[in-house]
């Protein structure tokens, strides 16, 4: 292939001391974006519990029935479990 | 049997019917109270009986326990007008519940401060012969509900003496009821039932015209034929009012009724007369007949 030079010999490989050298440079960095990611995860944590509540109120809310006083029917179960509804009178055979 | 409005022109002509109107000289009740139990099945929670002699009329008012009621006030007072004929028995309730929406207290006050709200209902049944009358106060329950009834009776032969039982006995059956003795009541008491009347319809210068003569019953519709000059050319219904509860027939001295057209629109109206102090004239609005002149003749 003459169109192509022998790349390998165009770039020598590191030596031990440029690897060191290299990584010297680039470890703080690397320490630096750990740091800011941990940073993030505080508001992210925030956001989430935010959500969560947010989701479970808007849960109960869903589940809890509407207010029923002035209906018809005043249907609030109670511990006895009366339902108030308006009155009736009935023909029946005697007992 | 629960009446429906298209019921209301058969009782209207119960009032002038002569056989109809004829009521026994008696009023006796038996009154069962039964609780119901989720499964359907009920509970007898004791019974009353009691009457006389006279045209009785009977009352029921229920204050339940804050338990049933979430803590906030209600009240319901059925005030029944029964009419005993020949055959059947009509009893019209006239029912009035009251419950508190929201309520507060000043601390260190004495006063409470409520909202209430106030619901009417008119309640019309017709008895026959074998039957007993089942009043539900709070409506009837459905399948894993609780609810309470009461069961009245009025008696069919009227030498058959009233069961009696006393309050105290009753008050110890109810205790572990939904009610107990302090929570409800049931009275009876003689009230004024009918009287005579006349109803005339013209104008103080044309002069007048008997549209009817005879006896009126409380809370009975009267429907009375006006040959078309009704409003909308619809007939005339009278209806008279009970007395207050508790007012003795011998110390009525006045009466109220109401009107109304028997096509159930407006206008309507209504005036109250002394008894044998002369006529009262009143407009009938939105009518050709003019003016309405009521004379009560007599109470009877």
């Amino acid at each position: 292939m003459p169109d192509f030079p022998d790349l390998h010999r165009a770039y020598t490989k590191p030596t031990e001391s440029d690897t060191d050298e290299a990584w010297r440079r680039v470890g703080p960095k690397l320490v630096r974006a750990g740091a800011y990611r941990m940073r993030l995860l505080i508001p992210a944590a925030v956001l989430v519990g935010l959500i969560t509540a947010f989701g479970v109120g808007y849960v109960t809310g869903r589940r809890a029935a509407p207010s029923d006083r002035g209906a018809p029917e005043f249907r609030t179960e109670r511990p006895a479990g009366i339902v108030i509804r308006p009155p009736e009178l009935v023909a029946k055979p005697g007992s | 049997m629960t009446l429906r409005p298209w019921a209301f022109p058969v009782l209207a002509f119960l009032g002038p019917s002569p056989t109809a109107a004829t009521q026994s000289t008696y009023s006796v009740y038996q009154f069962q109270l039964w609780q119901i139990e989720p499964d359907g099945t009920r509970h007898s929670g004791g019974g009353f009986g009691g009457g006389g002699s006279g045209e009785f009329d009977f009352r029921i008012w229920i204050k339940p326990e804050p338990r049933i009621t979430g803590g906030l006030g209600y009240r319901l007072d059925a005030d029944f007008v029964v009419h005993r004929l020949v055959d059947s028995t009509v009893m019209i309730g006239d029912i009035t519940a009251i419950r508190e929406v929201s309520s507060n207290a000043e601390p260190g006050d004495s006063i409470r401060h409520a909202r209430l709200e106030e619901e009417t209902f008119r309640r019309t049944l017709v008895l026959r012969s074998g039957a007993t009358a089942w009043f539900y106060p709070f409506g009837m329950p459905k399948r894993g509900e609780r609810g309470i009834v009461f069961e009245v009776s009025p008696a069919a032969n009227p030498t058959t003496p009233a069961q009696k039982i006393g309050f105290d006995r009753a008050y110890f059956l109810l205790h572990d009821f939904l009610l107990t003795g302090r929570s409800y009541g049931i009275e009876w008491k003689p009230r004024t039932h009918s009287l005579r009347a006349r109803l005339e319809i013209g104008t103080p210068g044309a002069g007048w015209s008997t549209v009817f003569e005879g006896p009126v019953f409380t809370r009975l519709p009267l429907r009375v034929p006006l040959d078309g000059k009704g409003a909308r050319g619809s007939d005339l219904i009278f209806e008279l009012q009970a007395p207050e509860w508790g007012i003795p027939p011998a110390d009525v001295d006045a009466v109220c009724w109401r009107w109304s057209w028997a096509d159930r629109q407006p206008p309507g109206g209504g005036s109250c007369a002394a008894i044998h102090e002369g006529p009262v004239v009143q407009r009938l609005y939105g009518s050709r007949a003019g003016f309405l002149r009521v004379t009560v003749l007599s109470s009877s």
